[in-house]
């Protein structure tokens, strides 16, 4: 195990260091082996990681690694919008079962 | 500036049902249809009006989605489907000024987002400013020097050279008739020319020539040229933004991932009040 990133082989990295992205570029974590190949997961595991080794966070999206690795905001809080009432000329009735329907339609086509 | 905000959506079927991000085409199509829903519904929760520009397939796969409006303005659109924001562009082209293109994937959900996007008066607003990651292959080559490509006439690429920023256009309103035009005709000067020369290396994992040509290039005209961007997630604190206006966006194929939960929203929010 080491602690230098240069030991580091990922396969993308960039003329500046590793690919900041999935973020070894100066990597802070004991090197766990290589992480390839990575895929420009924003800072999920890295697939071909064999320890699923959680890179550094990408600057732009730091911070946001308990629990909601993959997605930018919240996705599951709805509550502001479930208190409101439809448009009066809006209608959701239904909704759900047509989408469902939808879905089948969509593995019937293939 | 638009009265009344509005929203577009763009689906351009060929590169979804190309098993772009690995997974059958069936389960992509199925989880597209229903963040797409949760997506709508937000959007007029909060009296946003909300189109659709497509093709004939879209068309079809999102008949029972309530958009106010479906644009079969993709039908016969037609290059390699690796430039799948070229659909985006192409619906941008028909949208009035201040319209604000959301991914299928982004969600506005809250009323100090809606506020924060169509209240702004800056040329652009956009998600957030993010890695560049894609502008150079696996060989270090800078992605435009294999297609020989040459924007010298759009911006200043000793400039743009040094710079790995874009902006992440899950969220994009252009209100700058200037911008717009610039942005689009620098666009498709990169993908029209490695459509057409087809240079070998472009089509490997880490290096997505579309998001070059999209977002790098949006990033570079905007810093270049002065114009004034709004970021409603800003920096550092990107997730907490998101979260405190009502916003999320679901950056990577782990969308594929959470369909439960997703019925489970579209179960809340279709619930009788």
């Amino acid at each position: 195990m080491q602690n230098n990133w240069n030991s580091c082989v990922c396969v993308t990295r960039t003329p500046w260091g590793c690919w900041r992205v999935v973020g070894c570029s100066p990597c802070p974590q004991p090197c766990l082996g290589p992480c390839k190949p990575c895929v420009p997961c924003y800072g999920g595991p890295c697939r071909g990681c064999p320890r699923r080794w959680r890179p550094r966070p990408n600057p732009y999206y730091g911070g946001y690694y308990g629990g909601a690795e993959f997605f930018v905001g919240d996705y599951r809080d709805f509550s502001e919008i479930e208190r409101l009432p439809d448009e009066p000329e809006d209608t959701y009735e239904g909704e759900l079962h047509m989408v469902h329907t939808m879905a089948r339609t969509a593995k019937e086509i293939f | 500036m638009l009265v009344k905000p509005r929203i577009f959506h763009s689906f351009w079927s060929k590169p979804l049902l190309q098993k772009r991000f690995g997974q059958p085409v069936a389960k992509q199509l199925e989880s597209t249809l229903l963040f797409t829903t949760i997506g709508v519904i937000a959007a007029k929760r909060l009296g946003i009006e909300i189109v659709l520009h497509t093709d004939d397939f879209g068309a079809k796969l999102f008949q029972q989605v309530p958009y106010d409006q479906v644009y079969l303005t993709l039908n016969g659109h037609d290059i390699d489907a690796q430039f799948w924001a070229s659909g985006k562009m192409i619906a941008m082209e028909h949208e009035p000024l201040g319209s604000c293109h959301l991914d299928l994937d982004a969600w506005v959900k809250g009323a100090r987002c809606r506020d924060l996007v169509f209240g702004s008066t800056t040329d652009l607003v956009v998600q957030s400013v993010e890695d560049a990651f894609n502008v150079y292959d696996p060989n270090k080559k800078f992605v435009f020097d294999q297609g020989g490509v040459d924007i010298s006439g759009h911006i200043d690429m000793r400039k743009a050279r040094k710079s790995v920023e874009a902006y992440n256009c899950g969220l994009v309103r252009i209100n700058n008739q200037q911008l717009k035009d610039k942005w689009l005709a620098l666009y498709w000067k990169i993908v029209r020319e490695l459509d057409r020369k087809k240079p070998p290396g472009l089509h490997e994992r880490y290096c997505i020539p579309d998001l070059v040509a999209e977002q790098w290039a949006l990033f570079q005209l905007c810093k270049q040229q002065g114009f004034r961007v709004q970021c409603i997630c800003d920096g550092y604190n990107h997730h907490q933004k998101a979260k405190e206006i009502g916003y999320a966006h679901l950056i990577s194929e782990h969308k594929y991932a959470i369909d439960d939960d997703l019925r489970q929203i579209l179960q809340r929010l279709t619930a009788q009040q």
